[in-house]
């Protein structure tokens, strides 16, 4: 009798727990679905490559086109912030995790968990006063600049998670040995947990492939040429999601639902590679 | 007697809590000492001084004078110090990220003991040998350390230690979670390193027995104090402390 009752209640929270997932799940998979059709469709009525490489049309020619400035400077930003971003935020995490009595990795760890909480706009703030005013342009090495400072805190939070959760014993080998804090730090800590921190990375570069408040007035919006260097404007698929979405040009839009496509495709790339290196790291 | 550590009226406080309460030990080249005592003496805390490790526990308050190979052991680079003292711990932890062979040979590169690819390799093979592991692993040096059974990772561990080429030895209950058998390999491993290569052990454990089969000197603490300390023989035959006879008669039962 009693088994039974618990068998049936086990169902019916099993039932509900999937209903209320499902229910949950159903914008998500809107969002999915319309997002591989209609940008599924947008490239294919050009072909990927010219999709990939080619101008986006006049706007109300009626023309169909590509995103090619604006993905290519898609993979520079994330290229710049990443190679801006990570090296700070590995050292910025070793210095947390390695000195943790320490006052300044102490005062450290408070500024990075405060960067979390910071609008992603106020980065592009700071960098239009401190880069793009001088400068006298906005330009792509402003946005990755920005895109770093939105990355870090997250990037340094992922690396501080994993490196702290090397064991203790493994930290007093390598001090037994005679290894410095460094030597211990680079030879042992970040080796074992060298898969985590591959997904911190990749953390990293999604923030940089989606973000759009922060390219807003540091970035410029180059999309109709490709940039020549990265001291001049530039453009961004998330930019030009966020400009020609709005557009009361069906080509504009369909162009748009093209980008948001590689974006998400770029993602859907991404998270198959951090789940194979999670699943490392359990291991 | 030449002695290759000396503690002094050592005082070590843990978390404002007095773990060590005037230690004075003397530790003779060339042999086994045992230090012997139940669970929580301070046992760990006693080896942890002689190497500095001992230094990363945040709050670790240390008074008292601790001599390694006669000099000032806190008065030294603690990194310069143990490269000179090698340490085994109780619980088996070979780097999981380097292979059989990398394990051994980091602590020789780092110690730079080895100058040349050549010599660093025989430093390798003549660590594992003394570790008594170079049979069962000189076909898989390449593998990584965890297809290895514990007590294995133990013997790669001791390896480890020897390839610094150090005069000390410190062993932190080093057989405490193996087998009998991999336990005695390392029990034989230690009286041949002290009686073929000269070097001196200090050996923890909480197991009489183990200190009768390698001891030559017994120290036997009980809360944060050393009190008895001899030659094995003599202090298994005549104990004084009540700790101690109840001890060894259950050693010799
Ligand atoms: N970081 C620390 N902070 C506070 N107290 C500690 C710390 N580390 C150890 N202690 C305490 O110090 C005492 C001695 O610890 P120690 O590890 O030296 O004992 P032990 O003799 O090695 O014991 P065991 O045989 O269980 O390994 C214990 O009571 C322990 O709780
Ligand atoms: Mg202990």
């Amino acid at each position: 009798m009693r088994l039974s009752r618990d068998k049936v209640l086990n169902a019916l929270v099993a039932v509900l727990a999937g209903v209320v997932t499902l229910g949950g799940l159903v914008p998500y998979a809107a969002i999915i679905a319309s997002t591989v059709v209609r940008g599924a469709k947008a490239i294919a009525s050009v072909g990927i490559i010219r999709f990939l490489t080619s101008l986006p049309p006049a706007p109300g020619s009626g023309e169909l086109g590509g995103a090619g400035p604006s993905l290519l400077g898609t993979v520079l930003l994330t290229v710049l912030s990443t190679l801006a971003g990570v090296p700070l935020a590995f050292c910025l995490a070793l210095l947390i995790t390695e000195f943790p009595e320490n006052p300044v990795s102490r005062a450290l760890r408070a500024l990075v968990k405060g960067l979390l909480e910071l609008p992603t706009i106020v980065a592009g703030m700071v960098v239009y006063t401190l880069v793009v005013v001088p400068m006298g342009t906005p330009s792509i090495l402003a946005g990755s600049l920005a895109l770093a400072i939105v990355m870090l805190p997250y990037v340094t939070t992922h690396f501080e998670t994993y490196l702290s959760s090397v064991p203790r014993l493994y930290r007093e080998a390598g001090y037994a040995i005679g290894l410095s804090k460094a030597g211990v730090a680079l030879r042992v800590a970040a080796p074992i947990v060298r898969k985590g921190l591959l997904v911190g990375v990749l953390v990293g570069v999604s923030r940089a492939l989606g973000e759009t408040a922060p390219l807003l007035f540091t970035l410029g919006s180059a999309r109709y040429y490709y940039p020549t260097s990265v001291l001049g404007p530039g453009d961004s698929a998330s930019l030009l999601i966020y400009n020609f979405a709005m557009m009361p040009y069906p080509n504009l839009r369909e162009v748009a639902w093209g980008a948001a496509l590689t974006i998400l495709a770029s993602y859907l790339i991404i998270s198959l590679i951090v789940q194979l290196c999670v699943r490392g790291v359990e291991a | 007697m030449r002695h290759a550590v000396r503690v002094e009226s050592l005082r070590v406080r843990l978390g404002g809590r007095e773990v060590l309460k005037g230690v004075n030990l003397e530790v003779p080249e060339g042999s086994v000492t045992v230090v012997l005592g139940p669970s929580g003496v301070g046992k760990s805390t006693l080896l942890r001084t002689i190497n500095r490790l001992l230094d990363l526990v945040p709050g670790a308050r240390v008074e008292g004078r601790v001599e390694v190979l006669g000099l000032d052991a806190y008065a030294v680079d603690p990194y310069w110090l143990r490269r000179r003292v090698g340490m085994v711990f109780q619980i088996p932890n070979p780097f999981p990220h380097l292979s059989i062979y990398d394990n051994v040979a980091i602590a020789a590169k780092v110690c730079g003991v080895a100058r040349s690819k050549r010599e660093l390799r025989r430093i390798v093979e003549w660590a594992l040998r003394k570790a008594m592991l170079w049979e069962e692993v000189k076909d898989r040096l390449r593998d990584p350390p965890l297809s290895l059974s514990g007590g294995q990772q133990q013997r790669l561990c001791l390896a480890r230690a020897l390839a610094m080429k150090p005069k000390i030895l410190l062993l932190d209950e080093p057989t405490a979670n193996i087998d009998v058998s991999n336990a005695s390999l390392i029990e034989e491993a230690l009286k041949r390193l002290v009686r073929e290569e000269g070097m001196t052990v200090v050996l923890v454990t909480h197991m009489p027995q183990q200190a009768l089969r390698v001891g030559d000197y017994v120290a036997v603490m009980y809360d944060g104090r050393i009190v008895e300390y001899g030659r094995v023989t003599e202090v298994a035959s005549r104990p004084h402390h009540p700790f101690t006879k109840k001890l060894f008669s259950g050693a010799a039962s």
